[in-house]
């Protein structure tokens, strides 16, 4: 029960809070320098960090964990009396939603994105930022492929794709690396004509990450050992002892989308006589199954949605006189959570400081009187 | 930058620019003249606006300010269109960084006639002109530096910015170029004045007179250029040809100058033309020429100082435009920009609640009522002004009233000096009236500061146009830096009077409204906060990405949230919530402008440091104030119980 009532503790609630707002305001100022996604990795998605590379310090995940369930403990403690305060009450009913939404979003959440030039169609969305290994039995016109993600390999970690009998053992694996040129000696492959791979310091932007990768390989005929980096313009060819060709290559990990799109046509509109962006949007077709097809614009701050995916105007590039329409995809089922938790916070909020601002008013009439 | 002209092609072209010497000029203009001429619509930065905003925007990012020694930006701006010869002498370009006149090898200080202190930060044409050609190399090589994205030097980026400015400002003084007369031109040829059409006593020539009469002379060059020989043609083929060549060069540079004040095609996609090329490439567009026309014979006038003639003319200008322009709700706004300029609300609020604040300042120490009531005739007034102001600014926009920084700050000062008024009016002690005209005072000086940044009407780009998310969370947010500022300030007051040991009643009017607008505050901010999540969910797919404007306003909340908690658990008492709302300001400012200067290096640096050492200023201010504070009261404090 003692342990309960800290738990419960609004004073745990204000260590908590302060916690947060130095966090914030540290992982804000980190951003500067470091980028938001190494700030975002450090303080906000994790449990523990090192403050100045020294001290184990609380992140935001954990912080942001007592409090759920410092709220959740608080409900049960503070507020059996009933219904005298139903604003606060609402507060942290909101508030719970938020956290959970927040943690829902987390754990199911998915973003990419999809690039199109006029007149190109795509099944398919690439992550920003994950990798993923695959082997292809085909290079062209491909008709099987068999991935493993990039975050899931550690040195020493073991993985086959298939009966092929081809098996890979990690030899060494970078987030971010550079190759080193020249003969990389007999039995080992390198598309990008490496010798070995250095690690490098990961960008401030981690898509500009180029990860590579040395596997043993077990069962190819032609190789023992093969070097993918991000860059490689090919994959490496290997030879199953059937004799049958597999493919082997890193790439940024691949959604396949419920719908086929296609980009009709790409509109950029600018202020007259400035270089102001006005609007951009998109005229897609959305393929669905064999005979279901519709047209859809996608502009800024007018997503297309369909049962859970989104889809939204990111930016655009001209090249060639050939204008490429690039999409944030996203799917998150748990989108509608947040909406609800703010209203549900902010009435409570209202409730609450009405509520006691006419408190306060009565008692300073019963004063005076 | 568009410095894609080299600077040399106006200075071989200065001759063109000279127009009439000021002392041969007329009284000084009419307030109807200068009306006229600042209702003119142009097109600049992706909107239609008034010549006037025009003048004002060049003359601040020439020289930081906003009239010109007493005279107004449309006045000088008119002097620089009409008679550029006559501005070289103006001490307008503003030059930050001296270094930058040492690469320029000038003099870094200026001696003006009649002034007993040198100019060291604003400088004419005349003083600069010897170190042009070092400015232009050093601005093409920081430009290609910029473009390779290297890092530039402060001098280097002051180069890029001066050498802008002395271009725009060659380029405005050659807009009417055209309907000044030729210098050296004169034509006695009387064959060549029979194909002009031109009388041999006919006055002074521009190129509006003869470039549409210089095609008589085409068959006449054609069969000199038969001639293998120059020297066997004859006086009238060699007087042909030369003035043909002077009126192709002429033209060649003339084109494409800053000033778009005419549009080109009626009633569709908005293309507008500065006069020249109006003049010059319209084919058989009878109105446009007309109406370039009317603009050159405007400028004739200006010269001439034929007042009636440059309100006749600048209103037929209008009319075309406007009547061209009829779908374009800007067109016919333009001379109401131009009025709400002229009125300058803003300016005149500020006078206003600096009356209010004195009176309730002195109705605050000295008790007396009559005080009290009299300060709330010039804060009536200049509330009117101050949202009236608003009003307007919304009107001619069409967006709601927070649409970047410098709107904030009129928005933000508005809601504080509401919310004070609701305290003055349920508790009729002067401290409502004080605290509201101070913050209302203080926003407006701020909000002209960022009015420096230049158009405060600017459109908005296409992340931001959406009416209902900037009505919302713009709005929200914004109101929540303002409850939470102004409870802010109730804290300063609350410390003061307990340090003067005020009595407790006292204490307690104070107190009252601080924790009650910190609820406001954090109940806006909160709502403010999330639907800034909801727009980004609904603009690019995600509720919170952590990034700093989003941290900003989470500071606001997260802190006013932990300060009502601790007071609540007990942990602090008035005066721990009374420094907790102190440092509440602090949050709203990193929220405010601290994460925008998180980005040093992409806005104006000169503009971004001076802000920068305001936003630090204002911190250290800050906290100097609450250990001050702190350390005065615990003194006071043990004074009075060793008493």
């Amino acid at each position: 029960m003692k342990y309960f009532s800290w738990l419960a503790s609004i004073k745990t609630t204000v260590f908590c809070l302060l916690w947060l707002t130095v966090l914030t305001f540290w992982g804000t100022m980190y951003q500067a320098e470091h980028g938001l996604y190494r700030a975002q990795e450090m303080f906000f998605d994790s449990f523990v960090f090192l403050g100045f590379e020294i001290f184990p310090l609380p992140g935001a995940m954990l912080v942001m964990t007592v409090l759920f369930v410092n709220l959740l403990a608080s409900f049960f403690v503070h507020y059996q009396a009933g219904w005298k305060m139903p604003g606060l009450m609402l507060i942290h009913i909101g508030l719970i939603m938020l956290l959970l939404g927040g943690f829902f979003t987390k754990i199911t959440g998915m973003e990419a994105n999809v690039s199109l030039v006029e007149g190109q169609g795509r099944n398919l969305a690439a992550s920003l930022t994950e990798w993923e290994v695959l082997v292809a039995d085909e290079l062209q016109n491909v008709r099987e492929i068999k991935a493993v993600e990039l975050d899931d390999l550690k040195k020493g970690t073991e993985f086959a794709f298939d009966e092929s009998g081809l098996r890979f053992r990690v030899l060494e694996v970078f987030d971010n690396a550079k190759g080193i040129e020249g003969e990389s000696g007999e039995g080992v492959e390198s598309p990008s004509g490496f010798r070995e791979l250095k690690p490098l310091p990961r960008r401030k932007q981690p898509e500009e990450d180029l990860p590579g990768l040395r596997v043993a390989v077990e069962g190819a005929a032609n190789l023992e050992e093969a070097i993918l980096w991000g860059n490689d313009r090919r994959p490496v060819g290997l030879e199953t002892p059937e004799g049958h060709v597999r493919f082997l290559a890193m790439r940024k990990r691949r959604y396949e989308l419920p719908m086929f799109i296609e980009l009709k046509d790409f509109q950029r509109t600018l202020y007259p006589g400035s270089e102001i962006p006005k609007d951009y949007r998109s005229l897609i077709t959305v393929h669905l199954g064999d005979e279901v097809e519709r047209d859809v614009v996608i502009k800024m701050n007018e997503p297309f949605r369909l049962n859970g995916w989104t889809f939204y105007q990111q930016s655009f590039a001209i090249q060639d006189n050939t204008e490429l329409s690039v999409f944030a995809v996203t799917r998150n089922f748990g989108r509608l959570i947040p909406y609800w938790a703010t209203g549900i916070t902010s009435l409570g909020l209202a409730m609450h400081f009405l509520q006691m601002q006419l408190m306060q008013l009565r008692r300073r009439k019963r004063k005076s009187a | 930058m568009k410095a894609l002209i080299p600077l040399l092609v106006f200075l071989l072209c200065s001759p063109f620019a000279r127009g009439q010497d000021p002392e041969e000029l007329e009284a000084s203009p009419p307030a109807e003249a200068v009306e006229a001429l600042g209702d003119l619509p142009v097109l600049y930065n992706g909107r239609v606006m008034p010549l006037d905003t025009f003048a004002r925007l060049h003359l601040l990012q020439f020289s930081g300010r906003k009239s010109y020694e007493g005279e107004s930006a449309m006045e000088w701006m008119a002097r620089l269109l009409f008679d550029p010869h006559g501005t070289e002498d103006d001490l307008v370009f503003l030059i930050d960084h001296p270094e930058l006149l040492d690469h320029m090898e000038v003099d870094r200080k200026l001696q003006v006639e009649g002034e007993r202190k040198p100019s060291t930060r604003r400088f004419n044409l005349e003083h600069l002109r010897p170190g042009l050609m070092k400015l232009e190399e050093l601005a093409m090589r920081a430009r290609e530096r910029d473009q390779n994205e290297e890092e530039l030097g402060k001098v280097e980026q002051e180069a890029m910015r001066v050498y802008s400015n002395v271009l725009t400002y060659r380029m405005l003084g050659q807009v009417f170029a055209y309907a000044r007369p030729l210098p050296g031109l004169k034509i006695e040829n009387p064959e060549i004045l029979e194909l002009l059409n031109l009388s041999e006593d006919a006055g002074p020539l521009t190129y509006m007179d003869l470039g549409d009469r210089v095609g008589n002379l085409s068959q006449m060059i054609q069969d000199a250029q038969a001639i293998d020989d120059p020297e066997q043609w004859t006086e009238a083929q060699r007087t042909a040809f030369a003035l043909a060549s002077m009126m192709f060069t002429f033209s060649q540079n003339l084109s494409d100058l800053p000033l778009k004040l005419l549009p080109a095609a009626p009633h569709g996609e908005q293309t507008w033309l500065a006069p020249f090329d109006a003049l010059h490439n319209s084919d058989q567009d009878r109105q446009l020429i007309r109406a370039a026309r009317n603009a050159g014979e405007l400028a004739q006038a200006w010269s001439a100082g034929d007042w009636d003639e440059v309100t006749q003319k600048a209103e037929a200008v209008s009319a075309f435009s406007q009547g061209r322009m009829d779908h374009v709700r800007e067109a016919k706004l333009a001379p109401l920009e131009a009025d709400f300029n002229q009125v300058n609300p803003f300016g005149k609020a500020k006078v206003g609640y600096l009356l209010a604040f004195l009176l309730s300042l002195g109705a605050l120490v000295s008790g007396n009522r009559a005080l009290r009531l009299a300060a709330w005739v010039p804060l009536a007034i200049a509330l009117v002004m101050h949202v009236g102001g608003i009003a307007v600014r919304v009107y001619l926009t069409a967006r709601p009233p927070v649409t970047n920084l410098y709107g904030t700050f009129l928005f933000v000062g508005l809601i504080c000096l509401l919310l004070a008024l609701l305290v003055e009016g349920f508790q009729k002690n002067a401290l409502g009236l004080f605290a509201g005209s101070f913050i209302a005072l203080t926003f407006l000086f701020i909000a002209d500061r960022f009015a420096a940044e230049g158009d405060t009407l600017h459109k908005v780009v296409a992340v931001l146009a959406s009416n209902f998310w900037l009505s919302t969370h713009v709005i929200a947010v914004t109101t929540g830096y303002a409850g939470v500022w102004i409870a802010g300030v109730f804290g300063h007051i609350w410390l003061v009077c307990r340090l003067l040991d005020k009595p407790k009643s006292m204490l307690e009017q104070v107190r009252l409204p601080m924790e009650g607008l910190l609820g406001f505050g954090l109940t806006f901010a909160f709502l403010g906060t999330m639907l800034g999540g909801v727009w980004a969910d609904q603009s690019w797919g995600r509720f919170w990405g952590w990034d700093p404007k989003e941290n900003g306003a989470l500071l606001i909340v997260l802190w006013t949230a932990a300060i009502y908690h601790a007071r609540v658990a007990g942990m602090i008492r008035e005066k721990g919530m009374a420094v907790g709302t102190v440092i509440g300001c602090i949050m709203v400012m990193l929220a405010w402008l601290g994460v925008n200067l998180l980005g040093v290096g992409l806005h104006s640096y000169g503009f971004t440091n001076a802000m920068l050492a305001l936003f630090f200023g204002y911190i250290a201010f800050e906290l100097t104030f609450l250990a001050v504070m702190l350390i005065l009261i615990r003194l006071r404090d043990i004074q009075r119980l060793n008493a």
